[in-house]
């Protein structure tokens, strides 16, 4: 696949809940390899996005492609099979179940269950991988020890593990470091820079933290009010007025 | 290796105990009520599978229960009592309860917890209208009950109970073998946080479908046990205290423990019949379901892992704290 193929696209996206229009005729193109970050103020819809994105909201008009192929249709577990990772602002994972048992819930999401892998000893494989992403991420230690236990930045590794188990080739980042310890972000920021570098996924990330955005993005996408108010380099968004006037209040024209 | 000995042999004594208890315990009232024990802990068992494993509560899982029951009890009865119509009865309750479940679950388990609940009631109270309905009577004998007469070779207290024991062992066996299985973690997940396995892409709908089935089919299957240990079914088997009883079961043993369930069937059941006994000699005991609400209110307070869970819990607790202490060493 080359780096310029598309890997996911939304073409005029609307979600309203009853009379509230949240996403307003939303289009977005995310190359594979390439980072997209969302940005705008509370309530501009980026949550949303990510959910019709991932299949979690459904949408009222317009369609999502993931590699040229209509999965509008599709409910978010399908999605997730056919490659789209996501992960949430909040962390959200099995609190009662085993670190070890998390990933290998993911793990086994990835590869499917039939009654005949039992037989087949396939158990053991996906346990293993199960093993080697914990190892990844650094938390061997805490394996068995229910995931509501561990502390909030192992919490987050965990959910990392758990949403490369899934061999994406898109991965919906919602607020990645949201709640974190300053200390925990580097972290954190070194090992999406790190999956940046494989080229391998598409990205689109959410997220307030503005050095965070400007080091990771290769494009920035702002939403307002439920519409992209301008799209472009980081640098030039960084100059743009309109986006200057979005996040400081006031009135303003939306492009369309 | 020597592990695995000692717990074969374990089992194998709690075997030839189980089997051997009626006759240390002496026939008669024990006996059925032992009968009583298994079936419903299988019953709870069940329910474990949806309660305490898939997060699901229902208030109508006594409609399997009592269409086994009345299944078995019919079937016996048209049948002469021979042992094709205790097979067909079986097989029967099988299919039935298969065809039930699939129907109650697709109309019900798209929703939500309590919308989910609310539909199993309803479901679960139509049963109970259907088997009491003048319309019906010719087969369900109405709210009069069936008298059920068994085949020959299960005409004693012994053999009966050997059946019950026998199919509460093997259900136990086979849930844990289920619960501990791939499909076991799922149904955890899927407790713990639903929209997180949508995410991951598990077919969460399927697998809650899977789980309903089986806990169906075995507690339909106990409910048609049940009717041979009792002889007798009535409208009471499809009572909604029935599905409130099994819901108790499960809570006081511990839900998610799985073996909970017989425990807790273990508890209520002897405590009925203890407090039944006394209250031919103290008058007050006749209104021993005062008893048993303050009971419940305890264990809710202060075990609310039910009995088996929190002794679950401190064993886990223990090995934790050894193994932090041997680590620190």
């Amino acid at each position: 696949m080359s780096s310029e193929s598309v890997a996911l696209q939304a073409e005029n996206i609307s979600v309203s809940y009853g009379p509230v229009h949240v996403l307003k005729h939303v289009s977005l193109r995310l190359m594979v390899g390439e980072c997209v970050s969302l940005i705008g103020p509370n309530g501009a819809g980026k949550t949303t996005l990510m959910g019709a994105l991932s299949g979690g909201v459904p949408v009222t008009g317009g369609r999502v492609l993931l590699n040229g192929q209509d999965v509008t249709a599709w409910r978010a577990e399908k999605r997730a099979r056919a490659g789209i990772g996501r992960s949430f602002q909040t962390t959200h994972l099995f609190p009662t179940l085993t670190t070890l048992e998390n990933v290998y819930l993911a793990v086994q999401a990835r590869e499917g269950t039939n009654a005949w892998d039992y037989l087949r000893r396939v158990r053991k494989r996906l346990l293993d991988e199960a093993e080697s992403r914990l190892e990844q991420v650094q938390l061997t230690a805490h394996r068995d020890k229910p995931s509501g236990t561990l502390s909030h930045g192992d919490k987050r590794k965990l959910e990392v593990a758990m949403l490369l188990a899934l061999k994406p080739n898109v991965l919906l980042l919602d607020e990645p470091t949201a709640g974190m310890a300053v200390s925990e972000v580097p972290g954190m920021l070194q090992l999406i820079d790190a999956l940046k570098a494989q080229r391998a996924y598409a990205m689109v990330l959410v997220e307030h933290k503005m050095d965070v955005v400007m080091q990771l993005s290769d494009r920035i996408v702002v939403l307002h009010q439920g519409q992209v108010l301008a799209e472009g380099e980081p640098d030039e968004m960084m100059h743009n007025a309109d986006v200057a006037q979005a996040y400081l209040g006031g009135r303003h024209e939306t492009r369309a | 290796m020597n592990r695995n000995i000692v717990r074969y042999a374990a089992a194998v004594l709690l075997l030839a105990v189980g089997l051997l208890l009626p006759t240390i315990t002496g026939g008669g009232g024990t006996t059925t009520l032992l009968e009583q024990v298994f079936t419903f802990g299988a019953f709870a068992m069940s329910y474990d599978l949806l309660l305490g494993f898939t997060g699901i509560i229902s208030f109508g899982h006594a409609m399997f229960f009592g269409t086994g029951a009345y299944i078995m009890g019919i079937c016996l009865v048209r049948g002469n009592a021979s042992t094709l119509s205790f097979v067909c009865g079986a097989m029967l309750a099988v299919v039935v309860s298969v065809m039930l479940s699939l129907v109650v679950a697709f109309l019900s388990l798209r929703m939500k917890d309590t919308y989910f609940a609310m539909i199993t009631l309803a479901v679960g109270q139509t049963f109970y209208v259907l088997a009491g309905s003048r319309a019906l009577q010719p087969w369900t004998n109405a709210n009069d009950g069936i008298t059920v007469f068994v085949p020959d070779w299960l005409n004693s207290d012994y053999a009966i109970y050997c059946l019950c024991f026998l199919f509460c062992v093997a259900v136990a066996f086979l849930l844990f073998q289920f619960v501990k299985s791939p499909v076991g973690v799922i149904l955890k997940g899927i407790r713990d946080n639903e929209s997180r396995m949508v995410a991951l892409g598990h077919s969460v709908f399927r697998y809650k479908t899977a789980a309903f089935v089986i806990s169906g089919i075995v507690a339909t299957l106990a409910g048609a046990l049940f009717v041979i240990a009792e002889m007798f079914v009535s409208t009471q088997v499809f009572d909604v205290s029935t599905s409130i009883n099994v819901l108790l079961m499960t809570i006081i043993g511990g839900t998610g423990t799985l073996f909970g369930g017989l425990l807790g069937a273990a508890v209520i059941l002897i405590a009925q019949s203890e407090f039944s006994t006394l209250a031919g000699t103290y008058p007050m005991f006749n209104d021993y379901m005062i008893l048993f609400g303050v009971l419940y209110v305890l264990v809710v307070l202060f075990l609310p892992r039910g009995i088996l869970g929190t002794i679950l819990q401190e064993r886990g607790r223990r090995r934790w704290t050894t193994r932090f202490l041997n680590s620190n060493r």
